[in-house]
């Protein structure tokens, strides 16, 4: 054979309760390539490199790495063998400096058993060069990184422990373009040193980027694997969703109205004298690279976070947004972008977190009426699809995209006028996300607004009718549909357009 | 769903914590302790196990509003106390009936509006800021009187510790009323419905419009009030007001609300899972006592229950 096969997994199933993860899933991945995996949530991705880090243990099948089969992997003999896993979640310790962090569990001892600080740091340096982080001082503490360095430290650990196999799951969700560009840059390093890279991910425009060969997975099966220059996109989204989605955004220009929601000289944190508006039935994008200040204008629209200076005005009328009670009242909305733990009460049933918003709709002489609750919640399952036993399910028992409807439907009984939304489609599947793009399109409908944010930028450029691009706390620009381009979005967003001005 | 993964047995019946394994295991006991002692079910023991669990179950419902929303109050039973002896202190000022119910009352408010302030204000952990107020409300029910306990002659508190209705205890009845309040402000009035949001996620319910410092601060007041009520209650078993009411008993009432099911971390219990608690811890007490084991033993054994009591809530956070 030519190429040398690295990881080669055979025939592997888990099953769990109730469910086949995994049915007889073979893969392989080479010395030095890419190797994206790409699936909607729920076809087994993530138990596939668990099962590899060691995290599962698969109930039939073989696993070879590295020309050795191996009976089963532990989280231990997986990391011995050279297999490192970086997940979303990163992990690290914020308080300790950055060279303890990449030799973290790796002692530099001097004869006297205390640490050895000159050697550790001097080696720190050296992994830092690697990852393109070596102008910090080793000492410095790694809370004081952003996410994307982060991410590079656990890249530069991974190889102090000899990585041959590094596997990263959705690793450019929390990045800018900037960001994302290095990371490529050093992937590109790694599989030129012969390291096999497993990529997990959602965005289609990354796999064409830097895959080799990409396997698109179907509830827990393997569909294909293919070299990328022999596959399509529309193969790919094709495969992972079992049928053709034409429509991949359904969203059609429609009607802009009278001005609904206007903001003027906001200031807040990294935000100065920030002014915009938003129009009824408009769909209006938020863009900028991370800390642009978008989220944070978003959050003093809700009184999340406080304002220093600005005025917020509905339909003309100045109106005071001290806390989300305010915004409610004056029938804003907003779906944070942390769902799990800014959007929903997990261990509450459905109906509750339905309810919620709207409980005084269900009073009766200032006592909550059971019935007329579960009648509203039970409507609201039904016009949102919402997959649940009963309302009386908690809805940490319903699956990641379920739980996801449940937040627009506890918004919506308030019939909002402006709704804002964070991220409304991050780490959400092609189908489901088709779905959310209609919702949003049915509010615009009714005379609302929409105002989200999102660091996708095909998407924004797909349904947004006019768009604000944020950098480092100011607008650099106002964009409508007709001029909307990648271009455009992107040199504004670091800041170009502005410096031209001056 | 859940239908299909059939947990083991024992795994459903410890962890899950519904009202039918607390059920299973306060007949279970009831059963042991009869073979043990042949008083245990005797009218008189009925009326014994009423008595004590007065007290000890008003106090638990009011723990149970602010560790539904995630918080907790230690500080229960020295306030209890502390509120006795106000109530001894106006007792010997000539206050009499339902005075001196005010003034218990007003004293176990106070005492919850000072640990409200000092976590919803102040920001101090629940646990430190409440196990501060233990020790100085305990200070304050000695320094009120100078130390010396007070007897109540007074006719109000006569009727709460020795008559009967339909041959059940006049505080049991207390008890009975103080419940089905609780029960009916914990499903029905939206500060309710707020104390589980609140305790199931603090983001979330702010986020969704709900005042969660208010929350908080009437949880307290409620947890606070109701201690005041069990003054009176405990007052009138022997007609004194005493300093050390309740001194070694602190964390009954947690033990109690939590082998009920209620969870520590908030968002998930009922009254009814707390009710079911206190009579089983009643029932634990009772039982130790009639076989007259040694205190020691006594303090081992419930020592023993709330780590076990504990040690199953963490079971079932996991589990969810």
């Amino acid at each position: 054979m030519e190429y040398h096969t690295l990881l080669k997994l055979e025939a592997i199933t888990k099953q769990f309760p109730g469910v086949k993860a995994l049915d007889s899933v073979d893969l392989d991945v080479r010395f030095g390539e890419v190797h994206a995996i790409v699936g909607e949530n729920g076809a087994g991705k993530s138990t596939l490199i668990k099962i590899v880090s060691g995290a599962y243990t698969n109930d039939s099948g073989t696993i070879e790495f590295d020309g050795e089969k191996i009976g089963a992997l532990t989280p231990h003999i997986s990391l011995e063998k050279g297999i490192s896993v970086i997940y979303q979640e990163l992990s690290y310790l914020p308080t300790m400096s950055i060279a303890e962090n990449i030799y973290i569990g790796r002692q530099h001892k001097k004869k006297n058993r205390t640490v050895d600080y000159k050697a550790l740091f001097e080696n720190s340096r050296r992994m830092q060069a690697l990852v393109g982080l070596e102008h910090y001082p080793p000492s410095t503490e790694v809370r004081m990184l952003s996410t994307a360095e982060k991410q590079l430290i656990e890249i530069a650990r991974a190889q102090v422990r000899d990585m041959k196999l590094l596997i990263l799951d959705e690793p450019t969700s929390a990045l800018n373009e900037e960001e994302i560009h290095r990371l490529f840059a050093i992937i590109h390093k790694l599989r030129a040193q012969g390291c096999g890279v497993i990529y997990i991910t959602h965005k289609m425009d990354e796999i064409f980027k830097i895959a080799d060969r990409v396997t698109v997975m179907r509830d827990g099966r393997r569909i294909l694997t293919e070299d990328m220059a022999n596959i399509s996109r529309a193969d790919i989204i094709k495969a992972m969703v079992g049928r053709e989605i034409r429509e991949f955004y359904p969203i059609s220009p429609h009607g802009v109205g009278d001005v609904l929601l206007e903001i003027e000289n906001l200031s807040s944190g990294i935000l100065k004298d920030v002014s915009f508006r938003a129009h009824k039935g408009e769909i209006l994008g938020f863009y900028g690279l991370m800390g642009c200040g978008s989220e944070r204008a978003m959050e003093c629209v809700f009184g999340k976070v406080p304002m220093e200076k600005g005025v917020i005005k509905v339909d003309g009328k100045r109106v005071k947004v001290r806390s989300p009670r305010d915004a409610i009242r004056h029938k804003i909305a907003y779906a944070p972008g942390e769902r799990k733990t800014e959007g929903l009460m997990l261990i509450q049933p459905v109906r509750v977190n339905i309810s919620c918003v709207t409980l005084s709709k269900v009073k009766k002489n200032g006592l909550l009426n059971l019935k007329l609750e579960r009648s509203m919640a039970s409507r609201w399952i039904k016009q949102l699809r919402i997959k649940t036993p009963s309302p009386e399910t908690p809805i940490s028992s319903l699956s990641g995209g379920n739980q996801q409807k449940v937040v627009p439907a506890k918004w919506m009984e308030n019939k909002p006028r402006v709704f804002l939304l964070n991220e409304p489609t991050k780490g959400v599947d092609v189908g489901a996300k088709t779905e959310i793009y209609m919702q949003m399109e049915e509010i615009c409908r009714n005379g609302a607004t929409v105002v989200f944010i999102t660091s996708d930028l095909p998407e924004l450029l797909a349904i947004s009718d006019r768009v604000y691009v944020f950098h480092e706390g100011t607008i650099t620009g106002e964009i409508v549909r007709k001029d909307l381009t990648q271009e455009n979005v992107a040199k504004k967003a670091i800041g170009e357009a502005a410096h031209e001005k001056e | 769903m859940k239908r299909n993964n059939n947990p083991g047995f024992v795994r459903r019946v410890l962890v899950n914590g519904n009202v039918g394994t607390v059920l299973f295991a306060l007949i279970a006991l009831c059963i042991l302790w009869s073979s043990l002692s042949p008083y245990f079910f005797t009218l008189t023991n009925a009326k014994n196990l009423a008595i004590y669990s007065a007290y000890l179950g008003i106090m638990a419902f009011g723990f149970t509003f602010p560790i539904l929303t995630g918080s907790i109050d230690l500080s229960q039973m020295p306030l209890m106390a502390m509120s006795g002896m106000m109530m001894g202190a106006f007792y010997r000022l000539g206050v009499t009936g339902l005075g001196l119910f005010g003034v218990a009352s007003m004293t176990g408010l106070l005492g919850g509006a000072i640990n409200a302030t000092l976590v919803n204000v102040m920001n101090i952990i629940p646990f430190i800021a409440t196990v501060g107020t233990q020790l100085i409300f305990r200070a304050f029910s000695f320094l009120i009187t100078d130390g010396v306990y007070v007897t109540v002659k007074d006719s109000m508190i006569r009727t709460i510790g020795y008559e009967s209705i339909l041959g059940i205890p006049v505080m049991f009845w207390i008890m009975l009323i103080v419940l089905a309040i609780c029960w009916f402000v914990l499903k029905y009035t939206q500060f309710g419905r707020n104390l589980y949001c609140v305790g199931s996620s603090e983001q979330a319910a702010h986020l969704s419009g709900i005042n969660v410092k208010k929350t908080r601060f009437i949880a307290y007041l409620c947890s606070g009030l109701m201690c005041g009520i069990a003054a009176v209650v405990y007052t009138s078993q022997s007609g004194v007001a005493l300093n050390s009411a309740g001194t070694g008993a602190e964390m009954d009432i947690v033990t109690a609300v939590v082998i009920g099911g209620t969870s520590m971390s908030g968002g998930r219990g009922s009254i009814f899972n707390t009710f079911l608690g206190v009579i089983l811890m009643s029932v634990v007490a009772n039982g130790m006592a009639l076989l007259g084991l040694n205190p020691y033993f006594q303090m081992l054994f419930k020592g023993l229950i709330l780590v076990v009591a504990v040690y199953l809530d963490t079971l079932r956070a996991r589990n969810a």
